[in-house]
């Protein structure tokens, strides 16, 4: 049984077709780029995962779930996690924060633990700093752990980002363009990364990324959207070969010249 | 049967006047997505410039016009001091602005007025008229008439003419719009304008109408308005003229069958049922978060 | 580093115990005249006030102004528990603050859960509408209000319970439940992706904030003999705000020092108020223009900031 199984998923804003009979796989391990001019739907396929947004129609089933009609922090504690394409860090919080503010959902004590600071306080957040310290080590952000997420770094930013979203623990970790605003060196350590937390974290993953260098480098399958459908999908090799991924990439006069 | 139809008709003055403001709440809040607290304060003003303008023994019609364009002014002005410096800074010291901007001309003008509640002078003829048994005082006529021209004339400039499709550019996408050549900081100067000359209106009407004036006579106004708005879909022009309608309505009738302690409370009842039930409002279209 | 905590911990108490004392002796002395003792007493009312205030305003990010309506449902709910129903202090207190919470959720839920920024207005008007039936309801005394309230609260009560609420909203803040609240005011949709139940935390946050409200509300009608529903307008929940935003967002040392601040400002200007009135809507329209972050911002004063201040930078070396 697949993972995550999405189908015919379909998504309207007033008039405008977003998305159209969308339909995925993944198994278990997976590392699947999502890739397609700009406005093609991707975004609109992780709001949906995660609840952003209901779909208009179509199935999402992950781990044997049904995802629709689920809040996005309910979606989260089932095992999907993201990062957003414009950072949508706890800028005003400290480095620490952001990540223990994650990993805490499943890690939680209650209220009178912590006006009265009891035991169960003490104990569960030792247990959250050790390991949110642990996450930042990791991604060598752990000499920052005091500092304000807004006064990091752009590239720092971006891994604090997918720290923080491994700190929910998942199971299936959404990229939304990570190598985004980083320069070549940035985005070939982000290439490793990438394999390295799948790897170490059993994870799946789903990328959404305008680098096809990132793309190509680091994904088994890559999934081609245009228009809010599917219009091609295979191995890195395959797209780059396929008539229809060009055409929608240069326009039909790139084809012809 | 036949007191049901007055209160009907009580209501539909009432609300009428809940329409006015309401529309200037929902176009201010549809082009900066702000709920201009200062909305009902500026009402408040304008029917003191009314009032100004009666005593001087100025006739009904120039007193509304004068009222409105010196709240007109008034608006662009809030706009610029108190709002526009805060356009990207967070929601919350945007609205803490906006009650700054509020309490200032309540209490300025307690300070130089003083808090005494005033009346108009007569305008014009208190005449009672009678159909089939059912009350209409020419105040009716003058409050019915008058919101009937402002909102056609709104209707005009909204949907006919170069600046009303500027508005409802810069509502619907304020980066495109500005890449499209308008200029986002006047539009939204016009859009406080606009609706500031239509609460003055209806600061003039309510001054009549309750026949007192006084400086937080915009307080509860704008606070049913604004349910009002909500009511109707917050930032749809016609959805804040039904929402101000039927607030009207509901709340002439509650007092009308006895419930005028609780008439105030209508309003909010209102406002938390609409959250529960139908958080778009009546005509609203439901608005997604780009993220 | 624990070390260095038991020692700050043990001065704070040192200087908490001091204040205390002295005021006592003051009072059982008859050195602090009435007026004073009457301001003393208002001053911890307010920080009661603008730190329960600053919790929903400061650390969730969503504007209330029905703080004064919840005030009021504390204090005639614990007045008619002493009064009426004959029962101790303690549990009247209690009451009022049940009661508040209980009145913050109902109208905490439905705003909140969709739209934050209706909260404002919604807060608004049922403080309006909270005054509204006070003075319609013969059996809490109507527009008169309540008049011969036993006095109840004295200086233990006031100084403790204001300590008691700082300490219990600074533990909340720093526990993984006030993170969560922060990250909603940082970013909701980010916060509602790393598992944070938004909904749950906005309104948990604002409920207690009733509470805390309503806490404040008991001691007033405990201590000043009267409650009427005009002293709970409006305006109240205004003062309340601007202590908040000058002490700045998110700092509880700061609600202290903006209430501390308010309080003998409205003292000086008490025969002035439409001047006071304009004076506040200035200060918060500057302040939310060129300093929303308040006199501290988030920052709270500590020995830290003070050694700071002081021109001593041991402290600060280290993050360069």
């Amino acid at each position: 049984m697949p993972l995550l199984e999405v189908s015919k998923l379909s998504k309207s804003f007033g008039g405008l077709v977003a998305l159209y009979n969308f339909n995925l796989a993944v198994e278990q391990g997976e590392l699947i780029g999502l890739i397609g001019p700009n406005g093609a739907g991707k975004t609109t396929v992780f709001n949906l995962l995660t609840g952003l947004y209901p779909p208009s129609s179509g199935k999402m089933v992950f781990a044997g779930k049904d995802l629709r009609g689920k809040k996005p922090h309910q979606i989260t504690r089932m095992g999907i996690a993201r990062t957003f394409q414009n950072i949508r860090l706890f800028g005003n919080l400290t480095v620490l924060d952001n990540v223990k503010i994650a990993y805490q959902s499943g890690h939680n004590y209650g209220l009178i633990p912590a006006f009265f600071r009891l035991p169960p306080f003490q104990k569960k957040e030792k247990e959250i700093e050790e390991a949110s310290l642990e996450l930042l080590e990791i991604f060598r952000l752990r000499e920052r752990a005091g500092e304000r997420a807004a006064n990091l770094p752009y590239g720092e930013q971006r891994r604090l980002e997918i720290a923080r979203a491994l700190a929910t623990k998942p199971r299936l970790l959404l990229l939304d363009e990570p190598a985004a605003g980083m320069n070549p060196q940035e985005t070939k350590e982000l290439q490793s990364l990438i394999r390295w937390i799948r790897d170490h974290f059993q994870l799946t993953v789903i990328l959404i990324e305008h680098d096809m260098s990132l793309v190509m480098g680091v994904c088994e399958r890559v999934v081609v959207l245009d228009y809010g459908s599917i219009i091609a999908e295979g191995t890195p090799e395959e797209i780059k070969e396929d008539p229809r991924v060009i055409e929608a990439y240069l326009g039909e006069e790139g084809v012809a010249s | 049967m036949q007191e049901f139809f007055q209160q009907l008709l009580n209501g539909l003055s009432l609300g009428s006047i809940y329409a006015l403001i309401a529309v200037g709440y929902t176009m201010v809040y549809g082009i900066i997505q702000l709920i201009n607290f200062a909305h009902g304060d500026v009402l408040m003003v304008g029917a003191y410039v009314g009032l100004g303008m009666a005593l001087a023994g100025f006739g009904l019609v120039p007193s509304i016009l004068v009222a409105m364009l010196v709240c007109a002014v008034l608006g662009v002005v809030l706009e610029r001091v108190a709002y526009r410096p805060l356009r990207n800074a967070s929601r919350l010291a945007a609205l803490t602005s906006a009650i700054g901007a509020s309490l200032f001309l309540e209490y300025g003008m307690m300070a130089v007025f003083s808090p005494r509640t005033r009346s108009y002078p007569v305008l014009l003829p208190d005449k009672i008229y009678n159909f089939y048994g059912i009350r209409i005082a020419t105040k009716d006529f003058l409050i019915l008439g008058t919101t009937l021209v402002l909102v056609v004339f709104l209707q005009y400039i909204v949907y006919r003419t170069k600046t009303g499709k500027a508005m409802r550019a810069v509502s619907f996408d304020k980066d495109a719009a500005r890449l499209m050549g308008i200029n986002v900081d006047s539009t939204i100067a016009v859009t406080f304008a606009l609706g500031s000359a239509l609460a003055a209106a209806a600061g003039v009407l309510i001054g009549i109408y309750f026949n007192a004036v006084y400086p937080l006579m915009g307080l509860m106004p704008g606070l049913k308005a604004f349910v009002a708005a909500v009511l109707g879909g917050i930032g749809n022009i016609p959805g804040a003229m039904v929402g101000g309608i039927l607030l009207g309505m509901t709340e002439a009738l509650v007092s009308g069958y006895g419930g005028s302690m609780f008439r105030d409370a209508v309003a909010f009842a209102i406002l938390i049922l609409i959250l529960l039930v139908k958080p778009t409002g009546l005509l609203g279209t439901r608005v997604e978060e780009k993220v | 580093m624990k070390e260095k905590n038991w020692f700050q911990t043990l001065i704070i108490f040192i200087v908490l115990f001091a204040v205390y004392g002295v005021v006592q002796l003051g009072i059982s002395e008859n050195l602090i005249s009435d007026y004073y003792q009457t301001n003393i007493f208002l001053a911890g009312i307010n920080i009661i006030l603008a730190a329960t205030l600053n919790l929903i305003n400061g650390f969730t990010g969503h504007l209330s102004l029905g703080h004064a309506g919840f005030m009021a449902v504390g204090a005639y709910t614990s007045v008619v528990v002493t009064m009426k129903l004959g029962y101790p202090f303690p549990l009247a207190v209690l009451a009022g603050m049940v009661f508040a919470a209980v009145v913050g959720f109902i109208i905490g839920l439905p705003t909140l859960r969709l739209r934050g920024d209706y909260l404002a207005i919604a807060t608004l008007g049922f403080g309006e509408i909270i005054r509204v039936i006070l003075v319609n309801v013969e059996y809490l005394g109507g527009a008169t209000g309540i008049l011969g309230i036993p006095r109840l609260v004295n200086w233990t009560w006031l100084f403790w319970g204001t300590v008691l609420t700082l300490v219990l909203i600074r533990n909340f803040v720093r526990s993984s439940h006030g993170r969560a609240c922060l990250a909603i005011r940082e970013n909701e949709i980010a916060a509602e992706m790393m598992g944070v139940n938004s909904t749950y935390y906005k309104v948990l946050a604002f409920v207690l904030g009733a509470a805390g409200a309503g806490f404040a509300g008991s001691l007033y009608a405990h201590y000043f003999y009267v409650i009427q529903p005009s002293k709970f307008s409006f305006l109240l929940s205004f003062d309340i705000l601007v202590m908040v935003m000058v002490g700045g967002l998110g700092s509880l040392t700061g609600s202290c020092v903006g209430a501390l601040l308010l309080t003998v400002l409205s003292a000086l200007l008490q025969n002035f108020p439409e001047f006071r009135m304009v004076l506040y809507a200035v200060m918060l329209i500057i302040s939310a223009i060129y300093r929303p972050q308040g006199l501290f911002g988030d920052k709270e004063i500590s020995a830290q900031l003070l050694s700071r201040w002081g021109g001593i930078f041991r402290a600060t070396s280290r993050s360069e």
